[in-house]
């Protein structure tokens, strides 16, 4: 009988002395965790908090706990909705916030949301890790910066050749057209030539012809002068 | 107090959870820093070492009495009034691993109340608390601790207990608690009225 008294107090020794080690496991693991993190219930409010969101947010423990989540953020609405979305959908959201410190100091953060369950299924809340994003934020705000800047530069080179295009475009018609002026000119003196030229050829002909008539009628006269020359002698022969 | 007075509250019947103790030297910490731990400890070595806060394990039962000798002890040693001991309790929840543990049960204001008689054993062996009346629609609860008579200091210690609960689990800036019955004032039990806007 008394044996069996015995083992279940040993029992209850040993759960005990495992939900010590259990704590103090915990308790040791939060406090290395180099994350911030903080434990949310239901209604949203902060109920637990590691070293590292000490760190983070200079808020003790007693000072944080017990408070509504959205008092360490600026975007305090979008904590609430946030939070609301973890909690209907059960799944883990990231979301980019502004911590306000205890100092009134702001920091950008990656917010990561997760939901907590108990044994049973229950929901009884949120893990919150906060990750510091300064350094993040100021590379990506200086890398769009170098984009903003070269696309600047682009946008100014193809301005410029933009202009250039629409210079050589504007020379390019009025030599173009100059060109066809210059065509039309030419076109009009060739006619102009052609029609001098053609008059001339006319007149050359009809010089010709004319020339070559008066030495027809020279050649008929001469035959003509040289029958009534014969004929003259022959009627001189005759008296 | 002295050992005599101290004998006699170890005597009281129940039990309290370690816990307690380690919210109570916590508190010392963060308000007085070590020193305060230091003076606290001196009192305690002059008591007869009746708690040796180094030791405590949450989840060890302890005699109940010495619950609150150890209120006493700091509520002397530091020359706090009832208010500091308000602040104490209310500060309480925020260091207590029980109560990260069992946060389960303050999903909604509702139903913390529902379980807060069960809240109420994972802490003490003795007495037994009601969860007596909640209305959503007034905005008020009652919770009613029955054969709990301890000592006086312990209300003023349970009023800001109660309401660091409270504001655990209700949405609300302003939220107020009174102890309305109490059994140090003639009642047989206390009344806790806890009240929101």
């Amino acid at each position: 009988m008394a044996k069996r008294k015995k083992a279940p107090e040993n029992e209850i020794s040993r759960v005990k002395e495992d939900l010590e080690d259990l704590e103090f496991f915990i308790k040791e693991f939060t406090s290395f965790l180099p994350l911030a993190v903080c434990t949310v219930n239901p209604p949203g409010i902060i109920i637990d908090t590691n070293r590292a969101f000490e760190g983070l947010t200079g808020y003790k423990p007693i000072e944080i706990v017990g408070e509504s989540l959205g008092i360490i953020f600026l975007e305090k609405e979008e904590i609430e909705k946030t939070l609301e979305i973890v909690m209907g959908k059960e799944f883990t959201l990231s979301k980019e916030l502004t911590l306000i410190t205890k100092q009134k100091e702001k920091i950008p953060v990656s917010a990561a949301i997760s939901l907590r369950k108990d044994r049973e299924g229950n929901f009884i809340g949120c893990f919150v890790g906060l990750t510091d994003i300064t350094e993040i934020k100021k590379f990506r705000e200086e890398l769009e910066e170098k984009v903003k800047e070269r696309t600047k530069e682009l946008e100014k080179r193809t301005k410029e050749l933009e202009e250039t295009k629409v210079s050589l475009e504007i020379k390019v018609k009025a030599r173009t057209k100059a060109i066809e002026e210059e065509r039309t000119s030419l076109e009009e003196k060739v006619k102009e030539r052609t029609k001098e030229l053609q008059e001339r050829v006319d007149e050359l002909e009809r010089f010709h012809k004319l020339t070559v008539g008066r030495e027809l009628k020279m050649v008929e006269l001469k035959e003509e002068i040289e029958k009534l020359k014969k004929e003259l002698e022959k009627f001189k022969g005759r008296k | 107090m002295d050992k005599e007075e101290i004998q006699k509250l170890v005597k009281i019947p129940g039990r309290v959870r370690g816990q307690v103790f380690i919210t109570d030297i916590e508190y010392v910490r963060e308000k007085r820093g070590e020193e305060g731990v230091k003076i606290l400890k001196k009192k305690m070595e002059e008591l007869g070492n009746p708690i040796n806060y180094e030791e405590v394990k949450v989840t060890e039962w302890y005699p109940l009495g010495l619950r609150v000798v150890s209120l006493l002890a700091i509520k002397e040693v530091f020359n706090w009034g009832d208010k500091e001991i308000w602040d104490m309790g209310n500060c309480a929840p925020k260091y207590s691993f029980i109560v990260k543990m069992l946060m389960k049960y303050f999903l909604s204001a509702e139903r913390s109340f529902k379980e807060s008689p069960k809240y109420w054993i994972k802490h003490y062996s003795v007495g037994k608390l009601e969860a007596h009346e909640f209305d959503e629609k007034e905005k008020y609860l009652t919770l009613r601790l029955h054969d709990f008579k301890i000592h006086p200091i312990l209300c003023s210690y349970y009023l800001g207990y109660y309401l660091r609960i409270a504001q655990y689990v209700i949405k609300s800036e302003k939220i107020a608690i009174k102890e309305t019955k109490c059994m140090f004032k003639g009642d047989s039990y206390h009344e806790f009225k806890i009240k929101w806007e």
